[in-house]
């Protein structure tokens, strides 16, 4: 699942509709963001849109709102998961597309400075693990921030040495 | 530790125990009695034991209120479930009851598990209690046990144990019938429960009991009868409740259920099996479709006529419907045997010998939807023709003290001589002779008026049956039942042309064996596939609140809650709507609309006109009601500017008290007396015929007093905020009337947040249609709901054209929509827009509207 929030700016919007990805994509809108009406409906044949009328408590809270609406795509998930809150170009897009195809195991994680998850990158065998919808479903009650939410992450998804 | 520590640890939660590790002391409890002691727990404890002789009473809450009433022991007792605990009670373990009290006021979860008690569930059913702000256990052990008030206990009646056991391996569904009724839709309801029960955890819910109870509880895992499920749901006992995976709703009498799938978030399917003609009031069809993932209906023609009612809500129904009908088309046979013996069994039943007769049976309830009138009449006319046609009517619910029906069916059977030997018409009561019925008959005739897909016609037609039914009554006028000779359609409500296709038929013929019928489809797993295809189609989510909140299904929540802002996600996720989402969006499908009505619509802020630049204007108030017309004049200044006040009513008596009200503001009214016909605003109107009192004022305000002594507090709050946009307040002019002077302006009116389409006001649009300049459009969008606005005379002049000088208008009583009346609401842009001129939507999100 690629999963690009309005905060990465047009250009890396558009890239991302471009871009060859092997499953979903999703953009995530945010209160302020510059897309109107008709480019949101035109995206919308690229992306499931996700609009966010309020601004959310931080990024772990909005994918795990993302995970709850798209339960059923994450159990029946053979791809990869990439998630870009940043701007980002063609170039990086592919060489992360790539990485998350041959690092199967990974797991990338990019805070702002503010403590704001911007990036995150999970390899195809954790994005299609059963344990991963889990994962969301298990955080969704809870209120954790960026920070916590990837700390968590990397501790349960720790596979390297397995 | 004694038993009842191990208990108190055992459900009291870990941050409670954190610093309360003995129930017989609260430090939060204490402390509100010493506010200057340390708030550490340690340090309260401390202070507690050197003085716990004399403060033994402030120790807790139970040791405070046992101080005062030690009855309140027996009411604990009462309401203890947990078995332990209440083993404890009932072997009189001293302070037990101390116990039990201590760990309901924790409130949930644990208040619910270890009682028939919940501190939430006290202050939902009790309301008084809530908005009082009161301590519900406080309530209940000082007052509430003596006054007999409902607790968890009365929820949890409602609650019947399944045979199936939960397993937490398996999804969890919610299958809702209205009734367990034995009748067409809990029937069905029944078939889902048995299969889903296979390869899921089920509950079963409805809104009433009935006879089928048992049946439900052998195939589910649990059964509840609840006609508030948002409020009960939370206080069911069991691990199947905290969890549903996704609920189907069989019938669009569970509407009352949206509101606990939307605050849950479970998505669910609703099976309709009820045409829009006969499902009133209209929200509950509304409500459902505005809320479902997935609309189900059991054929194409009950679909086809929801399509208004979607349009409605624009609703998209390629994307988010499909068509299920209960049970499979296929033509079964009766052996000889079976034949004969069934006839042979009738004929001693009535009293006339069947072995030859050509049999014609009709089945189910005996009332005016059935049709059963009408059965009635084929059978007199066949009588004439061929009296050995003879007509075999199943069914209940003949009442001959029922004057809605039964008392004229009753009489009419009489007067033809039903029943009697020599008859063509026969009644026999529900029951054990069905199969016979069926087994004997050539053919059945769906009398019906309105019937979506009658299993008793399945039945039939697996017993070899040809049918017979009125075009556009029925859902086996679908296609794929149509294609087949075994049904004939004939003009609808036409028994001639029924009794004429009957004689025509062949007659059945027996076969060496009996058909075994088909086996049932598989309901639940097209159901479950469906809606989970759909929620994975779905690319487009909304999350937060919309700029206009005004409540739908949540009325009783206060404005942001976030109940409100869920059942707006969820429209907007499907991009339904019964409201706007914000002006934006209003703006932008004024734009987007090809339709020439539309091109003269336009919002406009609220704001304040300066007196001096107030036009030149007339007003015209209908006051059937004058209840609240002094308060009206001294609290809108405007009407101290009107040139002229035209009031009109209907009696003399109403007259003279608008007379005296007015006066009393220094106002001098031209009240005109006109008969109660045409709500307000056909007496607005008749001033503009030749000779009216309109005279040739160009710019009028129509008002009307909304309010009658049955209206509801948000209907005064309604026509609140339309005066308040219309004309300002006391000491301020609204910009309204400054606005419909604008050069090109016709029509200035409030927004009104919701969105309200053309409802039942669509079915006239094809009897007006010829008399506009263009189509209509698929919705209105915009016009001045509520009937209140200011407009330009030539506008009411062309209104007034388009009906005629002698249009037939309707007398009271009327509908609550779809009259001439209502329709007027929505055309005013039209005529408008007709002129080339603009009308004008004046809002003010910040007024109440609801």
């Amino acid at each position: 699942m690629l999963i690009v929030s309005s905060s990465s700016f047009e250009p890396a919007i558009y890239c991302a509709a471009e871009c060859h990805w092997p499953g979903p994509k999703v953009l995530l809108i945010l209160p302020g963001s510059s897309l109107q009406r008709k480019q949101i409906e035109r995206l919308n044949k690229d992306f499931i849109i996700i609009e966010h009328l309020q601004a959310p408590g931080n990024v772990a809270e909005m994918l795990c709102d993302m995970a709850g609406w798209l339960n059923v795509q994450l159990h029946q998930a053979d791809w990869p998961f990439l998630f870009f809150g940043r701007p980002f170009d063609r170039e990086e897009l592919a060489n992360r597309v790539e990485t998350c195809r041959t690092a199967v195991h990974g797991i990338e994680t990019e805070l702002s400075q503010d403590g704001q998850l911007v990036m995150l990158q999970l390899g195809e065998m954790i994005a299609t693990s059963p344990l991963f919808p889990e994962f969301f479903s298990h955080l969704g009650s809870r209120t954790i921030d960026d920070t916590t939410f990837t700390e968590l992450l990397h501790t349960t998804f720790n596979w390297k040495d397995t | 530790m004694t038993g009842l520590d191990q208990l108190w640890r055992k459900h009291a939660p870990a941050d409670v125990l954190k610093h309360r590790p003995d129930f017989r002391f609260d430090p939060v409890h204490y402390g509100t009695y010493f506010p200057d002691l340390d708030p550490d727990p340690v340090q309260l404890f401390d202070h507690y034991q050197a003085h716990q002789q004399a403060n033994a009473r402030y120790a807790t809450f139970y040791a405070h209120l046992h101080a005062q009433k030690p009855s309140i022991n027996a009411i604990l007792a009462d309401l203890v479930i947990d078995p332990d605990l209440a083993a404890e009670i009932a072997a009189d373990t001293p302070e037990a009851c101390y116990l039990a009290c201590e760990l309901i006021s924790l409130g949930a979860p644990v208040d619910a598990r270890v009682s028939d008690f919940s501190m939430d569930g006290y202050l939902a059913l009790h309301k008084d209690i809530k908005e009082a702000g009161m301590n519900p256990l406080l309530h209940y052990l000082q007052n509430g046990a003596t006054e007999e008030r409902a607790t968890l206990a009365t929820i949890r009646q409602s609650q019947y144990p399944g045979k199936c056991r939960y397993s937490s391996d398996r999804p969890t569904c919610l299958i809702v019938v209205h009734e367990f009724s034995r009748t067409g839709a809990p029937i069905v309801g029944l078939d889902l429960v048995r299969e889903a029960s296979r390869s899921h955890n089920v509950i079963v819910a409805a809104l009433r009991g009935g006879a089928l109870l048992e049946d439900f509880q052998e195939h589910a895992c649990e059964v509840v009868v609840t006609e508030q499920p948002l409020r009960d749901f939370p206080f069911y006992a069991g691990k199947i409740f905290q969890n549903i995976d996704l609920a189907i709703a069989n019938s669009v009498e569970c509407y009352l259920f949206a509101p606990f799938f939307v605050a849950s978030d479970i998505p669910f399917a609703a099976y309709v099996h009820e045409y829009v003609d006969y499902t009133f009031p209209a929200y509950k069809s509304i409500f459902t479709a505005l809320f479902v993932d997935l609309l189900v209906f059991s054929s194409d023609h009950v679909r086809d006529n929801w399509a208004g009612r979607l349009k409605d809500i624009e609703f998209d129904t390629a994307r988010d419907t499909m068509v299920l009908p209960q049970r499979d088309f296929r033509v079964g046979s009766v052996d000889a045997e079976t034949h004969q013996a069934a006839r042979k069994r009738l004929s001693d039943l009535v009293g006339r010998d069947l072995s030859s007769a050509r049999l014609v049976c009709g089945a189910g309830h005996l009332q005016w939807r059935k049709g059963t009138d009408i059965f009635t009449m084929a059978a007199q006319i066949c009588r004439a023709s061929d009296p050995d046609t003879v007509f075999l009517w199943i069914g209940d619910g003949l009442n001959a003290e029922d004057v809605n029906f039964g008392a004229w069916m009753t009489y009419h059977m009489r007067q033809i001589g039903a029943d009697q030997p020599d008859s063509n018409l026969f009644f026999l009561p529900a029951g054990p002779h069905y199969p016979d019925v069926l087994a004997a008959s050539d053919a059945m005739f769906v009398s019906s008026r309105l019937d979506p897909l009658p299993n008793v016609v399945f039945d039939a037609l697996d017993r070899g049956c040809h049918i017979v039914q009125f075009d556009g009554a029925s859902g086996f006028g679908d296609d794929r039942y149509r294609r087949s000779e075994q049904f004939v359609s004939v003009e609808y409500g036409n028994p001639h042309a029924a009794a004429t296709a009957l004689q025509a038929l062949p007659r059945k013929i027996p076969h060496d064996k009996s058909a075994t019928p088909p086996p049932r489809p598989k309901l639940f797993a097209q159901i479950r596939d469906g809606l989970q295809a759909r929620l994975k189609e779905q690319r487009y989510f909304v999350r937060g609140a919309s700029e206009i909140d005004v409540p739908v299904i949540f009325a009783a929540e206060k404005d942001g809650s976030e109940l409100r802002i869920r059942e707006r996600e969820k429209m907007l996720r499907y991009r339904r709507r019964l409201i706007w989402r914000d002006l934006a969006e209003v703006e932008d499908e004024l734009a987007r609309s090809d339709n020439w009505i539309h091109r003269n619509l336009r919002l406009a802020p609220y704001g304040t006109a300066k007196t001096a630049t107030t036009p030149e204007f007339s007003m015209h108030i209908h006051a059937y009601y004058t209840d609240e017309l002094a308060d009206d004049l001294k609290s809108y200044c405007t009407y101290h500017l009107a040139r002229r006040i035209v009031v009109s009513t209907d009696t003399e008596k109403k007259a003279d008290e608008i007379r005296t009200i007015m006066a009393a503001e220094g106002l001098t009214p031209e009240v005109v007396l006109v008969p109660n016909r045409g709500r307000d605003i056909l007496p607005f109107m008749e001033l503009f015929q030749d000779g009216g009192l309109a005279g040739d004022d160009e710019i009028w305000c129509h008002l009307h007093q909304k309010k009658s002594l049955g209206t509801t507090k948000t209907g005064d709050i309604w026509r609140q905020f339309l005066l308040r946009i219309l004309l300002g307040d006391e000491a301020s002019v609204s910009d309204a009337v400054t606005r419909i002077a604008q050069p090109g302006v016709g029509l200035v009116a409030p927004f009104d947040p919701y969105y309200i389409p053309w409802n039942a006001s669509r079915a006239l649009l094809p009897k007006f249609a010829a008399r506009l300049p263009g189509p209509m459009p698929g919705n209105p969008l915009l016009f001045p709901v509520g009937n209140m606005f200011w407009v330009r005379r030539s506008v009411v002049l062309e209104m007034n054209a388009m009906f005629g000088q002698d249009y037939p208008w309707p007398n009271e009583p009327i509908a609550n929509d779809g009259t001439e009346f209502h329709l007027i609401e929505r055309l005013w842009p039209a005529m408008t827009t007709h002129l080339k001129m603009d009308s004008v939507f004046v809002h003010k999100l910040d007024q109440k509207r609801v």
